[in-house]
């Protein structure tokens, strides 16, 4: 762990506010690593398929992970922001 | 009456002694501390319960070794078996442990508080408790008034065990005192009725200050003075274990019938752990007379004597017991019938469970999920179909074409009985309990709330749906007929759906969701073109169409709000990142923003 981590989870010990924020953040981050793989997939998936109709369905699909990956960004941005 | 005329006397009689001795004030000083700093423990416990205690309690409690374990291991770190005995009759409540699991915590916490004896008897009586006492009230009180609420907990933990030390401290110099100017050992009993009489007023004293530990550490300090013979005293700490069930008994009162079952095996245990101790005295001292020779243990030093004492044959109760456990179970289960299952009526939303944060959550959402199968229900048999084949492998499709005539049910005593009642009594228990919690479990009971008004909005909608379904649905036009039995299909797949959801909690998200809320937007906007284009092929009447136009809309409502409360209701995961997921679900816009972009290349090539 960087010293820069750990020093923050030991002040996050005794601060409620801190700690709920730092989880926070870690939580977003799991869950736009798994959009983002989740969006590798659907793209694999619609290389390899031929009927125009499922084609249609897994862009759809594409187009609704991608905008919540990009409204997670968008929140990770703003919490690093604060958290400095 | 009784009740109002028993606190008058209480303090009359005290004020009389506090008068006539003041030594006598000094021991109640002493037990008064003791409590009070009991009640600081509690408290400070109480401060890491807001998740730990309990997800440790769901964790531990799965085989009966691990329960009897868990009730030795808390009983011995809090110093308090009320509280561990209170938690258990909560969580029980709560349905998220079973009787068996509950009786071995029970168990082990018998013998976990006999530590308490051990700790006084060896250490509290030879150190001068209160240099300690001192010291942990400063820091203890500091700590109070800091900000974080775990700052706060080790402020009453630590103010806690000060009081409780300063407590031992003043029954200590009481009885030294008392000693000096009257002799309680010249009002010895002996034999088999001392040993009731004893046992007696072990119990009396442990119901009246609700502690066994109190009573326990009275005992010992008063026979460390030799104001009671050490036969005596083993008769007090026989009715001391008998008493403390008393705490169990009143936690359990405002319990349902599973708390009431564990307050009962609680009593059965220490009733007849406490009968064998005294039909087996003899043997017993002898036993306590040998090992305390093993141990160590001085011939005169009877303090130690009566914490062997008080471990042995509570360790006898549990090894009597244990294989016990199941025909407990049985005849506790005959003795204490759960009511009769009456839907209307809260299950478990009992006022135990609103003690603890996470118990009076999983409460509203065990009765949230109630009321979700009770409008499922009423759902499906709106639209004229039958639960069990809406949601299990039936072809749907089929088996609506193949139906032949309406069922009509009164969907507003329907929701006026196993809907609204529910509901009311979910929205009282919230009220009640989110006062002074912390924002995670405020946070979940706003997402239970806002699921019960979804489902009830959903059961509405089935309401306005159900009148003209009644009318097209076996009409003679088969356009209609086939467009009634689309919209049909719609909610009852999606229910079918939503309990596959339910079936494997931890295989979805939040955001998975959002693709079933995108496809419903999507059906939501082709039905209104079909409809016209209907109406422009003649197919069906304008009347017909305005009528299907809104049903639609009924419809996208209800599955709508369905989806919402199962978002709260069937997405298990961590609570962080169930808020996150929730942030970043797309609302109605974004998602139509995606529908319109679709639309858009559609058309461009």
């Amino acid at each position: 762990m960087k010293t820069r981590k750990l020093i923050d989870r030991i002040r996050a010990l005794f601060d409620d506010d801190l700690r709920s924020s730092q989880k926070n953040r870690e939580a977003l981050e799991e869950v736009l690593k798994q959009l983002r793989s989740k969006e590798k997939k659907f793209e694999a998936e619609l290389q390899q398929e031929p009927s125009p109709e499922r084609r249609e369905k897994l862009e759809m699909k594409i187009k609704l992970v991608r905008s919540q990956r990009k409204k997670g960004i968008e929140k990770l941005k703003q919490a690093q922001q604060s958290a400095k | 009456m009784l009740r109002k005329a028993l606190l008058p006397s209480i303090f009359i009689l005290l004020a009389y002694g506090f008068w006539l001795s003041p030594d006598f004030k000094v021991i109640s000083a002493g037990v008064a501390l003791f409590l009070f700093g009991m009640l600081s423990l509690e408290e400070g416990f109480r401060a890491f319960s807001g998740g730990v205690l309990e997800k440790v309690l769901q964790r531990s409690t799965d085989r009966l070794w691990k329960s009897l374990g868990f009730g030795v291991l808390t009983t011995t770190l809090m110093q308090s078996s009320s509280l561990v005995s209170v938690i258990t009759i909560s969580f029980m409540s709560a349905g998220l442990l079973d009787l068996s699991a509950g009786i071995g915590i029970i168990f082990g916490a018998n013998l976990g508080t006999t530590t308490g004896a051990w700790l006084v008897a060896a250490f509290g009586l030879k150190l001068k408790l209160s240099t300690y006492a001192m010291p942990m009230l400063v820091f203890g009180v500091i700590l109070l008034f800091q900000r974080s609420s775990q700052l706060k907990g080790f402020g009453y933990i630590l103010a806690g065990l000060g009081f409780l030390f300063l407590g031992i401290h003043y029954m200590k110099e009481g009885f030294e005192t008392f000693k000096g100017n009257f002799d309680l050992a010249a009002y010895a009993v002996s034999g088999y009725p001392g040993l009731f009489l004893y046992a007696a007023i072990g119990t009396l004293a442990t119901v009246v200050m609700q502690s066994s530990h109190a009573t326990l550490i009275l005992i010992i300090t008063a026979l460390s003075s030799n104001q009671i013979s050490y036969e005596n005293a083993l008769a007090l700490a026989i009715g001391a274990n008998v008493g403390t069930t008393i705490t169990a008994i009143i936690g359990a009162m405002g319990s349902n019938a599973q708390g009431r079952r564990l307050a009962g095996a609680h009593l059965i245990f220490n009733v007849s752990t406490g009968l064998v101790a005294i039909l087996f005295i003899t043997q017993l001292v002898q036993a306590v007379d040998g090992l305390g020779q093993w141990f160590g243990i001085a011939d005169l030093d009877f303090t130690l004597k009566l914490a062997l004492f008080h471990t042995l044959f509570n360790l006898l109760g549990v090894v009597m017991m244990l294989p016990l456990i199941q025909p407990m179970t049985r005849l506790l289960v005959r003795l204490i019938p759960e009511p009769q299952i009456d839907i209307e009526r809260p299950r478990y939303m009992v006022p135990s469970a609103v003690q603890f944060p996470d118990t009076a959550v999983e409460a509203v959402r065990q009765e949230t999920q109630r009321v979700f199968d009770n409008a499922q229900e009423l759902i499906i048999r709106g639209l004229s179909m039958e639960p069990e084949r809406v949601l299990g492998d039936q072809d749907l499709d089929a088996e609506l074409t193949a139906q032949r005539h309406y069922t009509p049910v009164d969907i507003d005593d329907l929701y006026q009985r196993r809907i609204k009642s529910l509901f009311s009594a979910i929205i009282a228990f919230i009220s009640e309990a989110s006062f002074t919690w912390k924002e995670q479990q405020s946070g979940s009971l706003h997402w239970l709330r806002d699921a019960n008004s979804n489902i009830v909005e959903a059961v509405k909608a089935c309401k306005h749906l159900q009148k003209n379904m009644q009318l097209y649905l076996f009409s003679e036009e088969p356009a209609i007929r086939r467009e009634y039995n689309q919209l049909r299909l719609q909610v009852v797949e999606l229910l079918r759906q939503l309990d596959q959801l339910r079936q494997q909690p931890d295989e979805n998200s939040v955001l998975s969701l959002d693709e079933t809320r995108l496809t419903l937007l999507e059906w939501h906007r082709e039905q209104h073109l079909r409809y016209y284009r209907l109406i422009r092929d003649a197919e069906i009447s304008p009347e017909m169409g305005s009528s299907l136009i809104n049903d639609a809309g009924y419809v996208a409502t209800i599955k709508q709000s369905l989806l919402a409360a199962a978002t709260t209701l069937f997405i298990q995961g961590g609570r962080t990142k169930h808020a996150v997921e929730r942030d970043l679900a797309l609302d109605d816009a974004e998602l139509n923003e995606i529908l319109t972009l679709a639309e858009q290349a559609r058309r461009q090539l």
